[in-house]
């Protein structure tokens, strides 16, 4: 499990380090592929099948497809050299350097966070789908529903700003 | 052994280059894919606090973060297509105008 963690983990910064470094939008996509399936397999290290699958049908088959679909509806093939100071860029990576120092930090203060560190993600809740539905349904059943006309509201919007007259 | 903090760290570093990415890059597709690679780093945080919190609660809430990324992602395509077939551009550099 151990070695699992480390190995997923590595190909999911390595992907996510690629997708910005790339300047290909579709060699981008491709690398957020291998991102989104290596965090899928975390899922299964943390014994969260259901979401695991969520995570695969979601966003590894449906996000990623719509992505590389208007990448290939713009015909964008390679961004243009960049016009912007070099000065700008580094303070931009700087600062979102910084954050991640700060989040890491606040992480450390965290007595919630650190009373967990002594305990092993190893074997896990029994029937996770069947918990997760009776959760669902019953605690979470008018978000679940407020969710789903959310989704429509956004398909209309998808329709519409689609339409040849804007 | 594979501790709450190791999760922790991994979820930071991933929402790191998330910013560092939307911060960088010129093209708005691959910034609203670092904005997807963020939102992925929260998710795992998520599910995380929920194996070792013992609720599944943070892997409800997870699916509704799925369902958010997806209109997400639906609507802010459409808006980029529709700005492409006004503009034949979608460097964010060029975009000053949200009129037609």
């Amino acid at each position: 499990m151990q070695l699992a963690f480390y190995i997923l983990s590595f190909i999911a910064v390595f992907a996510a380090v690629m997708v910005v470094l790339s300047d290909r939008p579709i060699v981008s996509g491709l690398f957020l592929l291998l991102c989104f399936t290596a965090i899928s397999g975390l899922y299964i290290t943390l014994s969260a099948p259901f979401i695991a699958a969520m995570q695969l049908v979601v966003y590894s088959g449906a996000i990623i497809v719509l992505f590389l679909f208007v990448l290939m509806l713009l015909n964008q093939h390679r961004e243009s050299p960049s016009k912007r100071n070099r000065f700008v860029t580094f303070v931009s990576v700087l600062g979102g350097v910084l954050i991640g120092v700060f989040i890491y930090l606040t992480m450390l203060k965290s007595k919630i966070l650190l009373s967990y560190t002594k305990m092993s993600a190893v074997g896990g809740m029994k029937n996770n789908v069947e918990t997760i539905a009776g959760v669902m349904f019953k605690k979470y059943f008018i978000p679940f529903e407020l969710i789903s006309i959310l989704l429509l509201a956004a398909m209309v919007a998808a329709v519409f700003l689609s339409k040849k007259r804007v | 052994m594979v501790g709450m903090l190791d999760y922790a760290i991994l979820s930071a570093v991933l929402f790191t280059v998330g910013v560092v990415g939307i911060l960088i890059r010129r093209n708005i597709i691959t910034i609203f894919m670092c904005i997807e690679l963020m939102l992925n780093s929260v998710n795992l945080l998520f599910v995380a606090f929920s194996r070792y919190m013992g609720h599944v609660d943070g892997q409800i809430f997870v699916f509704f973060i799925f369902a958010i990324a997806a209109a997400e992602a639906a609507v802010g395509l459409a808006l980029v297509v529709a700005y492409f077939k006004l503009k034949e551009t979608i460097e964010v550099d060029e975009i000053k105008l949200l009129k037609g």
